[in-house]
C-alpha cells in the first residue's frame, strides 16, 4: 500500500447506470411515492367510471293514474325502451314522485290533467322551481314529443318546416376518455416532481449528497441518474393506469395498440419536461417545509386548468388560454388527440413543440441555479 | 497507543491555507504535514476553521490562497484523482434510507468503479447480522462501524473522520477506537477532529490544534504535555485511583450493547 496506485478512472456511464438502479429500488421501497403518482389516479378512475354516463339523460315520472292508452304514455315507452336512450322513465303513485321530484331526482312528473277527457287526453307536467336545468330538460322535451304527437293528429306528415338532428361523430365519447389521459399526465407530474425533489432535499440535508460528491460521481451524473430511475418508475405507472382504463373502464384506443405506443411517447416527454421543473423546484426551495409550497404552486394549477378532471370550456376565455398553454395541458391534450380522436404524432406536432419549449425553459433554469450553488 | 512504526514521507501537506468568506477569514494562513500511516488529530473550539479546513483538503471546498497536497496531488487542479485516493467519514451523515446495507456498500463500489465484497466488508466490523437491514434500524454503535466500512470501499491511502464517536455510549466508543486502530495497522493513513481529548490521546501520533483560524500548537500528546508542564502548568485537582468512567465500566460491563 505504499506506493503510488495508478487508479483507473470509472466510467460515468456505469455510474450513471448504477446510481440509476439503486435509486429506482430505494424508491419502489418507499410506500409514500405510490400515493400520488399511482393509487389516487387509479382510485379517481375507478370512481368516475363507475358512475358513468348517467348524467346524460333525464328522468321523468308518470303517475299510476295516467292512462296506458294514452299517446304520450305509449310514446313515452318507447322512446326509453331504446338502447342508449336518452330518457329514463319512473312509475309510482303521485305522491311518491314528487317527494323524488323535490329531491331531484327526476326531472317532472305527469299526471292527469284536471280537464282531461277520454277524447282529448290532457296531461300537466309538474316540475319544480328548485332545479332549473332539469325541469327545462323535461319541458323541452315533452313539448318536443307533444308537437310530434300534435302534428300526426292533424294528419300532417311532413311539416313545412322542420329540424333535423344529425349527428357528427358516431363514436360514443364518455367521461373516462376524457379523465383518463388526464390522470396519466397527472401522475407523471406527481412523480417527476414530488418524486424527484424530495429526495434531493433529503439527499443535501442528510449529507448524503455531499458524501457522494466526494467520490468519482459528478452532479452531472448524479441527476441524470436520478430523471433515469424516476422516468422508468413512471412509464410503469403510466402503463398500469392505460391497462386498467382499458381493460376494466374500456377507454377508447382509437388505433388500439398504436394508439398506446404513440401516449407512451408522449409520456415520456411529459416525464422528461416534469422532471425539469421537479429538479429546478428541488433546488430553489430551501427545506423539507418550503419544498411542498414550492410544487403545488407549480402543481395545483395545472390540475385545475389543464384539463385533469374537467374540462374548462365552461370558464372565461382568458383563464382557457392561460391553462392551455401550461405543460400539462399540451401533453393532456395531445394524449387525448391521439386515443379518442386518432391523430398520430405528427398530427400533434404543436403539442410537442409546446412540451419542448418548456422542457428546455426548465433545464435552462435549472442548470443555472444549479451552477450557483 | 499504536506501535507500528511510521514513516515520515508527508501525505499531506498544508502550505499557507487561506479561506475567506467575504470579509470573514475561517482560515488565516495555517501549515502543517500529515504524515503517512500515521493517526493525526485537528482538535480545536467550534468555529476554529478546522472543518473548513478538512473540507478543503477533501476537495469538498476551495481554498482562497495556500497550497494544499494530497499524496503529491494538488487540491486545485486533480480534484478527481484524490477523492479516488480518500475516504471521508461526514458527522451525522445519513445514508439512502430504504436500502440495505449489502445494496449501500455495492452502491458506493458503483460510485468509485470499483467491486468489493459486502459480506466480507461486513463481517470485518461485525455487522453480517445486519447485512439485509436498513441503515436507520441500527444502534448508533452500529451505524458508525458502517459509516467507517463505507470509507473503505475504494482502499484509499487517507481517511477523514469527523467526530467518530460523538453520541456513542463508553463501551461502542472503546470499540470503535480498537476499529479504528486496526485500520491504522494495515497501512491507512487516519485523521481525526474530535471533542473528546481522551480520544485524541488514545489514538493519536501527533495533533495539531486551532482556534480563530491558526494553528495554535502541534505535535505529539506527549510532546504537548511536556510543553504546557514546562509552561509551569499545575493541575488543581487531586488525581484519583479511579475515575467515573471506570466505575461504569466495572459496573455495565466492557461488552458492546446493540
Amino acid at each position: 500500500m505504499s506506493s503510488k496506485m495508478d487508479i483507473r478512472k470509472p466510467s460515468q456511464l456505469a455510474i450513471i447506470a448504477g446510481l440509476a438502479k439503486y435509486s429506482l429500488i430505494s424508491s419502489l421501497r418507499n410506500r409514500a411515492s405510490y400515493f400520488f403518482s399511482l393509487i389516487f389516479p387509479l382510485a379517481f378512475i375507478a370512481v368516475f367510471g363507475l358512475i358513468g354516463n348517467s348524467s346524460s339523460s333525464i328522468t321523468i315520472g308518470i303517475s299510476d293514474t295516467v292512462d296506458h292508452a294514452n299517446p304520450i304514455y305509449t310514446t313515452l315507452q318507447t322512446v326509453a325502451g331504446q338502447s342508449n336512450a336518452p330518457l329514463k322513465l319512473a312509475t309510482g303513485n303521485t305522491t311518491d314522485l314528487e317527494t323524488q321530484l323535490k329531491q331531484g331526482k327526476i326531472g317532472g312528473i305527469l299526471v292527469p290533467a284536471a280537464d282531461s277527457t277520454p277524447r282529448t287526453p290532457r296531461l300537466t307536467l309538474e316540475t319544480t322551481s328548485g332545479d332549473p336545468a332539469n325541469a327545462a330538460a323535461a319541458q323541452s322535451f315533452m313539448n318536443g314529443i307533444t308537437s310530434q304527437l300534435n302534428l300526426r293528429a292533424a294528419g300532417v306528415v311532413n311539416p313545412p318546416i322542420a329540424v333535423e338532428n344529425k349527428e357528427v361523430s358516431g363514436k360514443v365519447y364518455r367521461y373516462i376518455d376524457f379523465i383518463l389521459p388526464g390522470q396519466i399526465g397527472f401522475s407523471l407530474l406527481s412523480i417527476a416532481t414530488f418524486g424527484i425533489a424530495f429526495p434531493l432535499i433529503t439527499l443535501r440535508k442528510t449529507l448524503v449528497l455531499k458524501r457522494m460528491f466526494a467520490t468519482a460521481v459528478t452532479p452531472i451524473s448524479f441527476v441524470i441518474s436520478q430523471c433515469l430511475s424516476r422516468s422508468f418508475q413512471a412509464m410503469i405507472q403510466a402503463v398500469v393506469i392505460l391497462g386498467v382504463g382499458v381493460w376494466w373502464f374500456h377507454f377508447s384506443l382509437a388505433h388500439g395498440w398504436i394508439s398506446l405506443l404513440e401516449m407512451m411517447v408522449l409520456s415520456f416527454l411529459g416525464v422528461l419536461m416534469f422532471l425539469g421543473f421537479g429538479i429546478l423546484i428541488g433546488n430553489v426551495a430551501k427545506d423539507e417545509q418550503s419544498l411542498p409550497i414550492a410544487l403545488n404552486l407549480f402543481n395545483l394549477p395545472q390540475m385545475l386548468l389543464a384539463g385533469v378532471f374537467f374540462p374548462t370550456d365552461g370558464m372565461p376565455q382568458w383563464v382557457q388560454t392561460i391553462g392551455n398553454h401550461l405543460p400539462l395541458a399540451y401533453l393532456n391534450n395531445a394524449m387525448r388527440d391521439v386515443a379518442t380522436n386518432g391523430k398520430h404524432l405528427n398530427e400533434v406536432l404543436p403539442a410537442i413543440f409546446g412540451m419542448l419549449v418548456w422542457g428546455v425553459i426548465a433545464y435552462v433554469l435549472a442548470a443555472r441555479v444549479f451552477a450557483k450553488e | 497507543m499504536p506501535t507500528q512504526k511510521k514513516s515520515a514521507a508527508p501525505i499531506i501537506e498544508v502550505k499557507n491555507l487561506v479561506k475567506r468568506y467575504g470579509s470573514t477569514t475561517a482560515v488565516d494562513g495555517i501549515s502543517f504535514d500529515v504524515r503517512e500511516g500515521e493517526v493525526f488529530g485537528l482538535l480545536g473550539p467550534n468555529g476554529a476553521g478546522k472543518t473548513t479546513t478538512l473540507e478543503i483538503i477533501e476537495t469538498l471546498k476551495q481554498a482562497t490562497d495556500g497550497t494544499v497536497l494530497v499524496d503529491g496531488l494538488n487540491v486545485a487542479n486533480d480534484q478527481q484523482a484524490i477523492r479516488e485516493r480518500i475516504g471521508i467519514q461526514l458527522q451525522a451523515s445519513g445514508f439512502y434510507p430504504t436500502l440495505t446495507l449489502v445494496e449501500l456498500l455495492n452502491m458506493f463500489a458503483v460510485m468509485y468503479g470499483v467491486t468489493v465484497d459486502p459480506m466480507k466488508m461486513l463481517k470485518e466490523f461485525n455487522l453480517e447480522e445486519k447485512a439485509g437491514a436498513y441503515y436507520a434500524d441500527m444502534s448508533g454503535g452500529q451505524k458508525q462501524r458502517f459509516s467507517l466500512a463505507t470509507t473503505l470501499v475504494n482502499e484509499p491511502r487517507v481517511i477523514f473522520l469527523d467526530e467518530p464517536t460523538t453520541g456513542l455510549d463508553p463501551q461502542a466508543r472503546i470499540n470503535l477506537w480498537e476499529v479504528i486502530r486496526s485500520i491504522n495497522k494495515r497501512g491507512v493513513t487516519i485523521v481525526i477532529t474530535t471533542h473528546y481529548m481522551d480520544e485524541a490521546e488514545q489514538l493519536c501520533d501527533r495533533l495539531a490544534i486551532m482556534d480563530n483560524g491558526k494553528l495554535i500548537s502541534e505535535g505529539s500528546p506527549t510532546k504537548l504535555i511536556n510543553d504546557l508542564l514546562k509552561r509551569g502548568f499545575k493541575r488543581h485537582t487531586e488525581v484519583r485511583a479511579a475515575t467515573l468512567e471506570d466505575v461504569f465500566l466495572d459496573l455495565t460491563g466492557r461488552s458492546i450493547r446493540e
